[in-house]
């Protein structure tokens, strides 16, 4: 490749941005499928997964910040496992990394879609998922920077949708409050083992934050665009997931609400006030958007990641001569994107997602342990230090290994399969790819920018 | 056939559009590609033949 010009992506982000990219992604957990936690643990259950969970998150955002603000490449937890775990972890984060957003932007279309058909019998939904994707994906082939612009827009008027059902309940009034917790919340029935087996439906409130990390190449200043949007977006979000929380269980029987499809809308519903349910009918559509736009920037931007540094075909590593974008990243995920929406087992494609983020979450705390071995405080410069190491990284691993003991009791058929298809895909890139990657390129730019760490 | 039916056929079109535009600008910018590398090897395979006909041989990190 010598003698092409160095393909680049622009650096044009601030902390608006990260905000847009983590909470964007994220936000449309609150209005869909956290509900399950509550079918698992009860309505106290679910409170307690929900800040668990936001502890395991806020653990997962402050090692990510340190690492991330540190390597200013586009990759996120990708570019830290070729660093400091080697080529096949990086190929296997990187695939991980791929999947959970890819899966999670079918979901977001297809939720969309199914919403849409509320307002009429007549509305197919099909069309609606494939214009969302073709969409937003086309949004991104044009350029990042107005792509999570429009981003910052939706998921802000989506939060606000939030808060508007939030005063529409006159919570702070206990006269004329319609919320009615005592009667509508069953507590814990399960006990303590319920509380667990509700953990990786609560990790949906938080599930794709660390997507902030992706867009790290792509920072004017990354090392303060990055530690301030992600630590305000995890703010946002355990605010949110609070409000969600009491508003739904205030409004909507724990029974029905432990199984419903879209538990902000039933709780817009349940207070009979077309504006509030006009409100978060468009609340969720906006929400669905924003983290399918997120899923496919982020998404691109891994598997372009691996094709820059040759861990797939270097074919993905072109950047758009007008505007900077890995257009071919963005437009050969779309198909794969809409294959995984059609084949209508939407349940055990998002299982797969979250899978896929506990492996990463997994890792991330095992590369924590070994970054500051090998670059001990003062021998990089870090503009984010995690506070109290190691205990963010201890917490990670536990939590993120609890959720896995809590998954494996009622989907232990999708963890063999995952582990499964990460093991194949192993075994192609050892015996078939690996001696086609270029160990020089993949790790030129620590080389030229840090010192030999320690020990090595 | 009624509002929704036919917000369903829009739908579509929307879609067939955004991929059609998106298809094409890939194409345009494929094809400007690979007129540029035809272009860089053609002006190797010229440098690289002497006036006698003898094949010089570049080093591999020059060229394209």
């Amino acid at each position: 490749m010598s003698g092409e010009k160095m393909e680049k992506l622009l650096k044009v982000l601030g902390p608006m941005h990260i905000w847009a990219l983590g909470v964007g992604i994220v936000l449309v957990g609150e209005f869909m499928g956290w509900n399950f936690t509550i079918a698992k643990g009860g309505s106290i259950g679910a409170i307690i997964a929900c800040w668990i969970m936001g502890l395991l998150y806020v653990s997962l955002v402050m090692v990510n910040t340190e690492m991330g603000s540190v390597m200013p490449e586009a990759g996120g937890q990708y570019t830290m496992a070729k660093y400091l775990l080697g080529p096949l972890a990086a190929f296997n984060v990187g695939l991980m990394l791929v999947f959970e957003y890819v899966m999670l932007e079918a979901a977001d279309a297809l939720v969309v879609g199914e919403i849409l058909k509320t307002l009429s019998p007549h509305i197919n939904s099909l069309p609606y998922i494939i214009l969302t994707l073709v969409g937003l994906t086309y949004l991104n082939y044009r350029g990042v920077y107005a792509t999570l612009t429009f981003n910052f827009i939706i998921t802000a008027i989506a939060y606000v949708s939030i808060f508007i059902l939030l005063f529409a309940t006159k919570f702070y009034d206990p006269s004329e409050t319609i919320l009615r917790l005592p009667e509508l919340t069953n507590g814990l029935p399960y006990g303590w083992i319920g509380i667990v087996g509700a953990f990786q439906f609560g990790i949906w409130f938080y599930l794709g934050v660390e997507g902030t990390a992706l867009a790290a190449e792509e920072c004017r200043s990354t090392s303060r665009s990055l530690p301030v949007g992600a630590m305000t977006g995890m703010v946002t979000l355990l605010i949110g997931a609070t409000v969600t929380w009491f508003v739904c269980s205030g409004l909507v029987h724990s029974d029905e609400l432990g199984s419903s499809v879209y538990p902000l809308f039933d709780a817009a519903r349940a207070t009979n006030m077309p504006l509030v349910v006009a409100m978060l009918f468009t609340g969720t559509i906006l929400s669905c958007m924003a983290s399918a736009n997120g899923c496919i920037t982020d998404a691109s931007r891994a598997w372009f990641a691996m094709s820059r540094d040759t861990l797939i075909s270097d074919a993905f590593a072109a950047v758009h001569p007008r505007y900077n974008t890995p257009y071919r990243a963005i437009i050969f995920l779309l198909p794969i994107a809409i294959a995984f929406g059609f084949t209508g087992l939407l349940d055990q494609v998002i299982t797969f997602s979250i899978l896929s983020a506990l492996l990463v979450y997994a890792l991330s705390a095992y590369m924590m342990f070994k970054f500051r071995r090998m670059f001990p405080l003062g021998s990089i410069d870090r503009e984010y230090i995690a506070p109290l190491h190691p205990l963010p990284a201890i917490i990670l691993i536990i939590l993120t290994l609890g959720t896995l003991v809590g998954m494996y009791f009622g989907y232990w058929v999708n963890m063999v399969s995952g582990f499964s298809f990460y093991m194949v895909a192993s075994l192609w890139f050892v015996f078939h790819r690996y001696k086609k990657v270029d160990t020089e390129k993949l790790l030129s730019a620590g080389v030229e920018n840090w010192p030999r760490p320690k020990g090595y | 056939m009624n509002l929704w039916k036919i917000m369903n056929l829009v739908a579509w079109g929307l879609s067939l559009l955004l991929l059609t535009v998106m298809l094409k600008d890939l194409f345009r910018v494929e094809k400007a590609r690979f007129n540029q590398r035809n272009e860089h090897k053609e002006n190797i395979k010229e440098n690289s033949t002497a006036e006698d006909g003898t094949i010089l041989i570049k080093d591999k990190n020059e060229g394209i």
